[in-house]
């Protein structure tokens, strides 16, 4: 399980999260919706700890029992967090295999290569292009490597921060579909969005966040009838 | 002016020797450029430092020469791993593209170096034993000498670049090494350690340095300034041949070493060096990312 | 859509009644940029407009003053000499300043030009002291125009690169000058070893002209004059069309072309500047100590001795350089001291480059912004009032803050853009691929198509960033894909970023008035001597920007760094930006990416009031209920091709429209 509780954050004075509380259980989908500046992606990089300039936390963030807070990003990825960044943020100037391949660095002493087949499997363009360089794919090949390259670590947990952006719709719906089948596959997912229909769409539970607070929690379907949330994020 | 072969293939073959050294201090170079984005400016005087403490350990301390190299090895890897600490981490987070600071500090640690080694070792230039004994042999057909030590130190600085290359583009390990150098914070969402990555690049930058100093120590002498000039040399070298790719550090610095011998054997010895940094400006208005470099995909 | 609009306009409106009875709040944090929300000064604060620069200038000088010259006491060698010394460094420096703090390339080689300063004096004094160049005033000027030539010659190869590698490129162009004032063959101009003995000095008293002998204290106000000379020369760049142009090009130099800043140009000159003030340095030099030889000041120690004074005083600011050499002087002078009274003044001389290391780096690692930074942050702490002038509430005049579009004398043809089967591959790969397409004069021309259809591709190749491989794009009947970005601006191409380009240090009116960078005329020396013609320019474009910022409705921010925004302004001040621009053609590549539905409103009347006003709009964009409600004709690419064409109406119905890119059944409005 992950708790977050307590948590604030912010950046050179400005703070960004404010008391925030959530909670993921193991097998669930959960998102946290919300516009632009809402806080949505600071919230995922202090969950895993990614280095930012200028940035200070307070709060108390638990995976499993342990404290994490004060954990350095890759030991974090090692204890089966896996993050799927906002933007993709492949490796450009290496081939889609190696990106791959960099997914199962904590496994790197083992064989990765089923690992490698599987995602080539769930993949299929990925292993068309596998030795091609991840920055000449099309956007929404490159949110598959993103996706592939965050599965082979092993993960329990996967926080997808928002996978839609700057797609196309079919492709945003191929997205969501995989989000649905790795949840049918037993992951736990903390997906960020903004766009809220397709969110509240997959997930078992959700949260409303609004300028650093949560301001709204329940379940998908209630959060999809809900008249604000309805007002303000689903364009009505 | 009478052309003799003889010696035009023996300025040559220094050309070729020096060349392999300067490929070793630009590899040295695109090591820390890859995965740090950074030059580190001290990287030449690390070579000085490195030949200062080889020629302490083996004509004042008599070690073999060997233990010499060792000694002398390890003692730069600590250095490589304190300029980072002084120099760097002491920075603090920055980005290396928009904030320039860390070409000033790691500048002054190289100014720091050459006063400390100054202060301890004097301004007089230092003599270390040959590697090798034995007598030259000629090379049949074209006249030139070739002697046993020149030998060994071309061989040993080319086997050693492409051994880590073998490595570095073999394993994960220099598969993270990239990672990291594009974007450490998504590298660390994979499990990798950013900081472990650049220690590992600056403990061999300075490893690199040291061998460096080792092998040119024989050859010329050992004095204070052999730091800029080799450091800024191979540097010259780096981005001649592409920075970043070992292939290109080798090349780069086999052209330079054969440019300066050419000043040398067409009688402009005094202007070899100038001649070496002119083929930097010419380099940089024909081919900016070097003859071996990559364009790297970046965005409009 | 006008239902989500209307809905969006209750909920505001619903949302404003709340705030207004909650009353003010401590912290509260922007929801929608609609609101006026000025965060606290953070780290960037705004260094460029400090508006005393001038009164500080004079009250500095007049400490230093004194320092060589107490009014009625004898003035004391040593301390006028050391005073003296202060006074190039602050000319050298800020110098440098020009290019490596506002215009952000660092340049470690400026001893070379001190040095090239120094030669001149020495040989033109020394070798036709009987000439006319012997005449010190003439061999002054021949030191800027050599300075001026060999800065050109050094700076368009070396400033082909930037960052580190600049820095050592400029590094390495030391040991070349070295080796060739040194060279046996030169010596007869250079002298035996490079070494020139025996320059004429005020001291020596040989040093003349027209047969009047300066003193030691004429020659101190020599000093005094020049420096607050090319101070002041240099606040008059910094705060003009030409300063700002450098200092864009330091944020961002993308934007800085788009704006119309020739930036191969401006960094020449800004180098060419850098290397003049240490040209003039040098010749003083020269004629107060006598002697100049290759090791000095063509040194790296020396010239990283600059660096060091610019960022401890504090880079990219006006004061910085003279409080940067005052302070390093005088303090490397007071160690000297300080070990001389221990009678170890040799391990002072022995570590002087390490103590200017030490320095270095401390200042670096524990305050970045140098002095100035520091000054800055104490008087925040005791409640000082910041630099910016005050938001004004006047609003601006009605003419300046309407878009207009510009041609020029000729009239405005039917077809603004016309891209005739072009092709642009990279790799074997068709990112555009025999497309032909024209945007009509006054129209909404959308363009979408999923991701990697190449659209960014055209765009560049549009603007000229890329050459079309085969075909061509036309713009106002010329062709413009083979030409430079900045040539193409200026005939009135103006462009947003999709990832913000904006100039973060400079604030959000100055950002406006270098959009307005290709229709303005004053050029460097209009701003450096702020000739009549250039002020009444700078009025009247600032009042522009106003203009243009109240029209995007961001005016409540026009003081502001632009970095310290909140994201949806910050998008609509690149739009104020490209209309600054009065372009004939605003190109706009995904405006609403990351925008709320509110915001998202917003924009789509601004882009329909920008087309009213006879700008011609060419927009990117995936936020297809936007598109659909604004485009006069919707052009759809896949795989590099043109796929459809048409009205919003037939390109929504088109079959292979919706296969490859809606995908069936999505709804439009949460695309």
């Amino acid at each position: 399980m992950l708790e977050v509780s307590g948590l604030s954050v912010s950046y050179g004075g400005v703070q960004v999260i404010d008391d925030l509380k959530f909670e993921v259980r193991p097998g669930e989908v959960v998102t946290i919706i919300g516009a632009n500046g809402a806080g949505k992606t600071t919230t995922l990089k202090t969950v895993t700890n990614v280095s930012e300039l200028g940035k200070s936390v307070q709060g108390s963030i638990k995976f499993e029992g342990q404290q994490i807070e004060k954990m350095p990003a890759h030991k974090i990825a090692r204890l089966g967090i896996a993050h799927v960044p906002e933007g993709r943020k492949v490796f450009p100037n290496q081939t889609v295999e190696d990106n791959l391949i960099l997914g199962a660095f904590q496994h790197r002493k083992t064989k990765v290569d089923k690992d490698l087949d599987e995602q080539y499997e769930r993949f299929p363009r990925l292993g068309e292009r596998k030795d091609q360089k991840a920055g000449l794919l099309s956007g929404g090949e490159q949110q598959m490597l993103a996706i592939g390259r965050a599965l082979m670590s092993r993960p329990s947990y996967i926080l997808f921060d928002e996978p839609s952006m700057g797609l196309a719709p079919i492709i945003v719906g191929q997205v969501f579909n995989i989000i649905r089948t790795l949840k049918q596959e037993g992951k736990t997912i903390l997906l960020v969005e903004q766009m809220a229909f397709q969110a509240l769409g997959v997930a078992d539970r959700a949260y409303v966040i609004e300028t650093g607070r949560i301001v709204k929690e329940g379940s998908g379907a209630e959060l999809l009838n809900d008249p604000a949330v309805k007002e303000a994020y689903l364009g009505a | 002016m009478h052309f003799d072969p003889a010696v035009f293939f023996q300025q040559i073959i220094i050309g070729i020797l020096n060349g392999s050294i300067y490929g070793l201090v630009a590899l040295g170079f695109s090591m820390i450029f890859l995965t740090t984005r950074l030059i580190n400016f001290a990287q030449g005087e690390q070579l000085m430092v490195g030949a200062y403490t080889y020629f302490y350990l083996s004509v004042v301390l008599k070690l073999p020469i060997i233990a010499a190299l060792l000694g002398a090895v390890l003692f730069s890897i600590i250095v490589g791993l304190v300029v980072q600490k002084l120099t760097i981490q002491v920075l603090g987070k920055f980005d290396p593209n928009t904030n320039i600071a860390w070409i000033l500090t790691t500048l002054a640690g190289g100014l720091i170096m050459v006063d400390i080694v100054k202060y301890f070792a004097g301004t007089e230039q230092k003599t270390v034993r040959r590697l090798i004994e034995g007598d030259a042999i000629t090379i049949p057909g074209i006249g030139a000498k070739l002697e046993a030590q020149q030998l060994a130190i071309l061989v040993g600085a080319v086997v050693l670049m492409f051994a880590l290359e073998a490595v570095h583009s073999k394993t994960t390990l220099g598969k993270a090494l990239k990672a990291v150098a594009h974007d450490p914070a998504t590298a660390s969402l994979m499990g990798i350690n950013p900081n472990f990555m650049v220690l590992y690049s600056f403990g061999l930058a300075g490893a690199l340095a040291a061998i460096a100093g080792f092998l040119l120590a024989p050859t010329t002498f050992v004095f204070l300034s052999m730091g800029t000039f080799n450091g800024l040399k191979g540097f010259v070298a780096a981005v001649i041949g592409g920075i970043g790719s070992t292939k290109g550090a080798l090349v780069g610095g086999l052209v330079i070493g054969i440019i300066e011998s050419l000043a040398i054997f067409f009688n402009a010895a005094d202007l070899a060096t100038a001649m070496v940094f002119f083929s930097l400006v010419l380099i940089l208005l024909i081919k900016p990312q070097g003859i071996l470099g990559e364009a790297l995909i970046e965005k409009v | 859509m006008s239902l989500l609009h209307d809905l969006t306009k209750a909920n505001r409106a619903a949302k404003e009644e709340r705030d207004r009875r909650r009353g003010p709040q401590r912290n509260k944090k922007p929801s929608d940029w609609t609101e006026v929300w000025v965060p606290p000064p953070g780290r960037l604060a705004n260094l460029t407009s400090a508006p005393n620069v001038t009164g500080a200038v004079v009250l500095l000088l007049l400490v230093l003053f004194p320092l060589g010259l107490l009014p009625g006491l004898r003035p004391d060698a040593f301390r006028i000499d050391t005073v003296q010394v202060i006074f190039r460094y602050i000319i050298v420096v800020s110098g440098l300043n020009i290019i490596a703090g506002y215009t952000g390339q660092l340049s470690l080689g400026q001893g070379i030009f001190t040095s090239l300063g120094a030669y001149t004096g020495a040989i033109l004094t020394t070798r036709a002291a009987d000439t006319v160049f012997g005449q010190p005033v003439v061999s002054f000027f021949a030191a800027i125009v050599v300075g001026a030539f060999v800065g050109v010659v050094l700076g368009i190869p070396a400033l082909r690169v930037k960052g580190a590698f600049l820095a050592v490129v400029t590094l390495a162009f030391i040991p070349i000058f070295q080796t060739v004032y040194s060279f046996k063959s030169f010596s007869s101009l250079f002298g035996e070893q490079g070494q020139i003995k025996d320059v004429p000095t005020p001291i020596a008293n040989r040093l003349g002209l027209l047969g009047y002998h300066p003193t030691d204290i004429d020659w101190f106000y020599v000093h005094l004059a020049l420096v607050v000379l090319l101070v002041l020369l240099a606040r008059n760049l910094v705060h003009s069309r030409v300063g700002r142009g450098l200092m864009a090009i330091r944020e961002s130099e993308v934007a800085a072309k788009s704006s119309g800043v020739n930036v191969t140009r401006y960094k020449t000159t800004a180098f060419l500047l850098a290397s003049v003030y240490a040209s003039i340095a040098g010749v003083l030099y020269v004629h107060s100590v006598g002697f100049v030889s290759p090791n000095f000041p063509a040194q790296i120690p020396e010239s990283f001795k600059y660096v060091v004074m610019l960022i401890v005083g504090g880079s990219g600011t006006l004061l910085g350089p003279i409080l940067g050499a005052t302070a390093i002087e005088i303090v490397t002078k007071l160690i000297n001291v300080v070990f001389e009274s221990f009678g170890k003044e040799d391990i002072a001389r022995e570590f002087a480059q390490s103590i200017l290391g030490i320095i270095a780096i401390i200042t670096l690692a524990t305050a970045p912004g140098g002095m100035i930074g520091n000054l800055q942050k104490i008087k925040r702490l005791f409640g000082g009032r910041s630099n910016s002038p005050p938001i004004s509430t006047r609003p601006p005049d009605s003419v300046m803050a309407r878009p207009r579009a510009f041609v020029g004398d000729k009239p405005m043809p039917q077809i603004v853009l016309r891209a005739n089967a072009m092709t642009k591959s990279f790799g074997g790969l068709h990112a555009n691929d025999d497309v032909s397409m024209e945007v009509i004069a006054g129209s909404v021309h959308s363009l979408i198509g999923p991701n990697g259809s190449g659209k960014t591709t055209f765009i560049n190749t549009v603007t000229g960033i890329y050459t079309a491989d085969r075909g061509s794009i036309d713009f106002l009947d010329s062709r413009c894909d083979d030409q430079p970005l900045f040539a193409n601006v200026s005939r009135g191409m103006g462009r947003t970023f999709q990832n913000l380009q904006l100039w973060k240090r400079m604030s959000v009116v100055e950002n406006v008035m270098v959009g307005q960078h290709a229709r303005m005329k004053s050029g460097l020396f209009a701003s450096l001597l702020r000739f009549p013609s250039q002020r009444k320019e700078e009025a009247r474009v600032r009042e522009r920007a106003r203009g243009l910022l109240f029209f995007c409705g961001i005016e409540q921010y026009a003081h502001l760094p632009a970095g310290q925004l909140p994201y949806g302004p910050q998008r609509l001040l690149e739009i104020a930006r490209a209309l600054a621009l009065d372009p004939v053609l605003l190109i706009l590549d995904e405006p609403a990416a990351g925008l709320n539905p509110s915001e998202s409103a917003k924009l789509t009347e601004l882009i329909r009031q920008i087309a009213q006003a006879g700008i011609t709009v060419f927009l990117i964009e995936h936020h297809m209920d936007i598109v659909m409600t604004v485009s006069d004709r919707v052009t759809v690419f896949d795989f590099g091709q043109k796929i459809a064409e048409g009205s919003p109406d037939q390109v929504q119905r088109d079959p292979r429209v919706l296969e490859a890119y809606l995908g069936g059944e999505t709804k439009l409005t949460h695309a």
